[in-house]
């Protein structure tokens, strides 16, 4: 990588495909000079196109990505996945020559890892993965995925590679992915369960107000309430938190549903104790 | 045999309220009682649950002497007149309250009459007999002569005013008759009235005939 890859003699450590089986490589120190950092894992090179060998040169091309993160966000709409990824380590950012492949599969569908060397364009198919960008050497790590998701759920994988150009002559390198190291996310339809319902149990039967509410969530577009006989709403239609009055006493469940653009979550129950009100009598004298 | 049958009307009373649901109409009750000054008087409510507590809250006088906390009380109205206000809000066991139910109470003041008209008459003068009296009409008062209990109802005017006659005295000795107030009475509130009146009627002289000498 860097300026010194064009001075490795052929066959290149990335073509190691193209090794004789008879015929070794030796690595000299002062081509991975002070430019190319210290190699790492030690390995030593035996004969033959061995997947050891292939690993360990692959090693030398591909970046390293110590903690890979994506985070994902529906972006409050159905059609509609951002997704943005920290920095893979960079070795040698000077050559300018890091990128990123976003591929997305439907969610539960395996994803197929690229392969090395060859150079994938938006809209290309790596197995169930369809290609959305590649990203040569951008500066921002991210990504808004507008293809009319329509609700549906995603699995996104967020690959780094090394790169140039892919060529015919003996400095060509291509892309080297790393396949085991790489972000990933998965962006749902963004129905979620309503949270825990608050509020207070027992009450008295026709003593006021009382409030009753779930915790906030984001995306909601709305909540249906769904209250039993012998309990009006007196506010908070719509919204995560109600104001109810008891009008008869015993045992009421009130019911809470997330409304989303995608659809309904799991609702959530709450059961509360209406204890009787006294009925006094006039005042006898 | 008076206090058992009151009783009885009094528990008849709130067990119709309670089969009627009077309960659940509105808190004030419409016509407001009437009970008289310095008069002791018992107040109850009736729930349909049991366990429950009472706060009893008088404004403007009275004093609860008894029953506070449960669901009757008596009270002492003492003895200023005035309109006040009774009101009790039931909790039940649970810790529910009930609606607050309200009583407006007039504390009459109770009538007064004084009884006047001392006075010293010929054998067969008359004189008034007055007396003064306060509060509401129509009255009744009660009054005696020489012991002899008089009752006079439907009085509409202060002060009552009757006529001391006294047949003519031949006894030869003044007659006096002597006249005690007894109670008075209006609107339901009794007192004892205060005064007297005594008359005294001289003899008639007896002169004899005329004599020709």
């Amino acid at each position: 990588m860097g300026p010194l890859y064009n001075s490795m003699l052929s066959p290149k450590a990335y073509e190691i495909s193209n090794l004789p089986s008879n015929k070794g490589l030796a690595l000299q120190n002062n081509i991975f000079d002070g430019n190319e950092g210290v190699l790492t894992p030690t390995h030593t090179m035996g004969f033959g196109n061995t997947a050891a060998n292939v690993a360990f040169l692959e090693t030398f091309r591909e970046p390293v990505w110590t903690s890979p993160t994506l985070s994902s966000n529906r972006n409050g709409t159905p059609d509609q996945a951002e997704l943005s990824w920290n920095n893979a380590d960079d070795e040698n950012p000077g050559d300018q020559y890091l990128g990123y492949m976003i591929v997305r599969v439907p969610m539960g569908t395996a994803f197929t890892d690229p392969t090395d060397g060859t150079e994938y364009s938006a809209g290309d198919f790596i197995g169930s993965g369809e290609v959305l960008s590649v990203q040569d050497n951008v500066a921002t790590n991210t990504f808004l995925d507008n293809t009319a998701l329509s609700c549906s759920s995603y699995d996104y994988r967020v690959y780094p590679y090394k790169f140039n150009t892919n060529g015919t002559t003996s400095t060509d390198r291509g892309r080297a992915y790393n396949q085991s190291s790489f972000a990933s996310a998965t962006v749902d339809d963004g129905v979620t369960a309503a949270g825990t319902v608050s509020g207070s149990t027992p009450v008295c039967e026709n003593e006021g107000n009382e409030t009753y509410s779930i915790p906030n969530i984001s995306n909601a577009t709305s909540y249906t309430w769904t209250l039993p006989s012998g309990v009006s709403l007196i506010s908070g239609s719509g919204t995560n938190s109600i104001i109810i009055n008891f009008t008869t006493s015993g045992s009421k469940t009130i019911t809470v549903t997330p409304e989303y653009t995608c659809g309904s979550g799991t609702p959530s129950d709450f059961t509360i104790s209406v204890n009787p009100k006294p009925f006094t009598s006039n005042i006898i004298h | 045999m008076k206090t058992f049958i009151t009783k009885l009307m009094k528990v008849a009373f709130l067990a119709i309220i309670l089969a009627l649901g009077l309960n659940a109409m509105a808190k004030a009750q419409a016509t407001p009682d009437t009970v008289c000054a310095e008069s002791n008087e018992y107040y109850a409510v009736s729930s349909d649950l049991t366990g429950s507590t009472f706060e009893w809250i008088l404004s403007g006088g009275g004093a609860i002497v008894s029953g506070a906390g449960t669901d009757s009380i008596t009270i002492d109205w003492g003895t200023t007149a005035g309109l006040y206000n009774l009101k009790v809000v039931e909790t039940s066991a649970d810790g529910c309250l009930g609606d607050t139910m309200e009583l407006g109470i007039q504390v009459m003041d109770k009538p007064t009459g004084v009884m006047s008209g001392d006075n010293t008459l010929c054998y067969d003068e008359e004189t008034d007999i007055t007396i003064d009296l306060t509060g509401a009409s129509p009255w009744e008062i009660t009054y005696s002569k020489n012991g002899v209990d008089t009752t006079v109802s439907a009085i509409g005017a202060t002060p009552y005013i009757f006529t001391h006659t006294n047949s003519t005295n031949t006894s030869g000795a003044p007659v006096t008759t002597s006249y005690v107030m007894g109670t008075v009475s209006d609107n339901g509130c009794t007192n004892d009235g205060t005064g007297s009146a005594t008359v005294t009627n001289n003899p008639k002289p007896q002169t004899s005939g005329i004599r020709h000498r």
